[in-house]
């Protein structure tokens, strides 16, 4: 984990050092003197060698201090600290809000292949899959907020302002998400349960008598979820780092939207930190979606 | 392999989402390509109609804000969508299966560097890789493709490793090994046809998914520059322009989500097609 986050760290410092453009000549702007820009340079420490950056950068973020931005001079650990809340809350919202459409549908769809419901969620699920999520916003906040009137078209209510409207305004970027999730998660359910279904163990209870429910929900289900555990888990931990488009098109101020608003002041430092944050996260993600994984099934063992 | 080839096509075709597939991928190819042949106007010509102005007999999809043909805009469109998903994962698919190639076949130390380099790059979550080469490399209209072909090399090298690592273990590489074949002969005329039906369905998805990245690239202003007719540019300013015309910003991602269901239906298909031959041939 600790050499894996070294060199993590030092791929992201290279990567974002490669950026052309340099941040002291930005910040200056075009009519500022050799004096000042000199200035700028040494203050953002860019007079001295890549490499030695580096370890400084890297001896500071192991203190747990990633700099101040550039732009704004805000430490960026706190800008990172202050979207961190926007970002969590939907992304656990909205896997919420997915599981809760997808495990039924997938179940049910499993154990009766070609009903009624099988079909429709077949269906939802085709459909979801291959809509782009923002294309499925901009339709969503057309009909809902456009057409209907109904909730706000972008942006985040504070819950502490405005409890009702904070819930009104997450339900069209966690829609959003959670269909094209639910979509994925239906399919995987659907057709781990109905591989684990068809295995000898499950005929075997069948054989001796066991209630079909019971089969399904005591014998089967906990083995089939373990996929389900995976690609939950694996696409919990990209939203984590931000659903950069959505909260680009909701104007929801979470992490993927400093990204994006990083690059486009050339922003150095700020968007070292905050890539190096997704990057983390979605290796820490990936970590515990092993963990439960291994938790859920005793074969796998964790190195 | 013979009997195999030669049903090919007809299988494919005869198979449900195969035929689905084919056919709306042909036709979107079609449209693009014929568009001079389709429509009068010109994708980048202002004011050959009103201003944002709904869709009409003349302008069947309506005009945009500087009264350009939107139908026009979405059928040149569709060229720079298919040139990027095509060109980036013809450029991911070389690169990606000569390193799996490589890697599998030789196997140690040399495995290992290559297959960390790959973690590396799987590490980032893709969209945020892709943004971080385009800030590197720049927007033109050649960066977003590199970018997306980079995101998908890591895909296509371990899906041939992993092939290659279960067709040396069958007998005939040893074989040939035996017989004096060289290296490149054993891996690129004995190993590769054999894992060319996986990649196939690979480099399909991979399309889907190149061409829906490169959309959403262009959304967050990353893609092609305008006033190329970029189906996600066309989405981003249509969403601003929502109250004013709101078929603006339904036609592009409709577009977008024809061609990229198109292309999931011919995975399907292809790998329809492959397993029934896979379980049917032994």
């Amino acid at each position: 984990m600790i050499p894996a986050v070294l060199v993590i760290s030092f791929v992201v410092f290279m990567i974002i050092n490669l950026i052309p453009g340099d941040p002291a000549t930005n910040l200056a702007g075009a009519n500022a003197s050799e004096a000042q820009l000199q200035a700028l340079t040494v203050k953002f420490g860019l007079d001295k060698p890549l490499l030695h950056r580096y370890f400084i950068w890297l001896g500071n973020f192991l203190k747990g201090d990633l700099g101040n931005a550039i732009i704004s001079d805000q430490p960026v650990l706190e800008m990172i600290g202050s979207r961190l809340g926007a970002t969590v809350e939907l992304t656990i919202v909205a896997t919420i809000f997915s599981i809760v459409i997808s495990l039924p549908l997938g179940v049910v769809s499993a154990m009766k292949p070609n009903g009624v419901i099988d079909r429709v969620s077949t269906m939802f699920s085709a459909i979801f899959f291959a809509v782009p999520g923002f294309w499925l916003g901009i339709l969503l906040i057309l009909l809902v907020s456009v057409v209907l009137g109904l909730l706000p078209a972008s942006g985040r209510v504070a819950f502490s302002s405005d409890p009702i409207g904070h819930i009104r305004s997450i339900v069209l970027p966690m829609l959003t998400i959670s269909l094209g999730m639910a979509a994925r998660t239906i399919r995987y359910t659907r057709a781990s349960l109905m591989d684990v279904l068809s295995q000898d163990y499950i005929t075997t209870a069948k054989a001796r008598g066991v209630p079909k429910e019971k089969v399904a929900y005591r014998h089967a289900l906990r083995n089939a979820l373990i996929p389900v555990v995976t690609i939950v888990g694996l696409q919990m931990g990209d939203l984590f780092g931000g659903a950069i488009v959505v909260e680009q098109i909701f104007a929801w101020p979470g992490i993927g939207r400093l990204v994006i608003q990083a690059i486009s002041w050339r922003d150095y430092n700020l968007l070292q930190g905050t890539v190096l944050y997704i990057v983390l996260v979605f290796m820490v993600v990936n970590l515990l979606v092993d963990i439960i994984n291994a938790m859920v099934d005793p074969r796998i063992r964790l190195k | 392999m013979a009997d195999g080839t030669d049903g090919f096509a007809v299988k494919l075709w005869r198979s449900r989402s195969g035929r689905a597939g084919i056919i709306l991928c042909s036709l979107i190819v079609l449209a693009a390509f014929c568009a001079p042949l389709i429509t009068l106007y010109n994708p980048l010509e202002m004011g050959v109609g009103t201003r944002l102005s709904g869709p009409s007999g003349q302008h069947p999809m309506g005009t945009d804000e500087y009264g350009r043909d939107i139908m026009t805009r979405i059928l040149y469109g569709a060229r720079i969508s298919i040139v990027a998903g095509v060109g980036a994962v013809l450029i991911a698919s070389f690169v990606g299966v000569n390193t799996g190639m490589v890697a599998g076949y030789f196997g140690g130390a040399l495995d290992s560097v290559l297959m960390r380099i790959m973690d590396a790059i799987i590490s980032f979550p893709a969209t945020l890789m892709a943004i971080v080469v385009i800030a590197i490399i720049g927007t033109n209209s050649l960066s977003s493709i590199l970018a997306i072909a980079i995101v998908n090399i890591p895909t296509f090298a371990r899906l041939t490793r992993a092939n290659v690592l279960s067709e040396i273990s069958k007998g005939y590489v040893e074989a040939n090994r035996a017989l004096g074949f060289s290296h490149t002969r054993i891996m690129y005329q004995e190993i590769l046809p054999n894992v060319l039906s996986t990649l196939f369905v690979q480099i399909t998805v991979s399309i889907a998914n190149a061409i829906m990245l490169e959309s959403a690239l262009s959304f967050l202003g990353l893609g092609n520059p305008p006033p190329a007719p970029s189906w996600g540019s066309m989405l981003s300013t249509g969403k601003d322009y929502m109250l004013y015309a709101p078929t603006y910003a339904i036609f592009p991602g409709l577009s977008l989500t024809v061609l990229i269901v198109g292309l999931y239906l011919l995975g399907d298909g292809l790998r329809d097609v492959f397993d029934s031959r896979q379980s049917g041939g032994r």
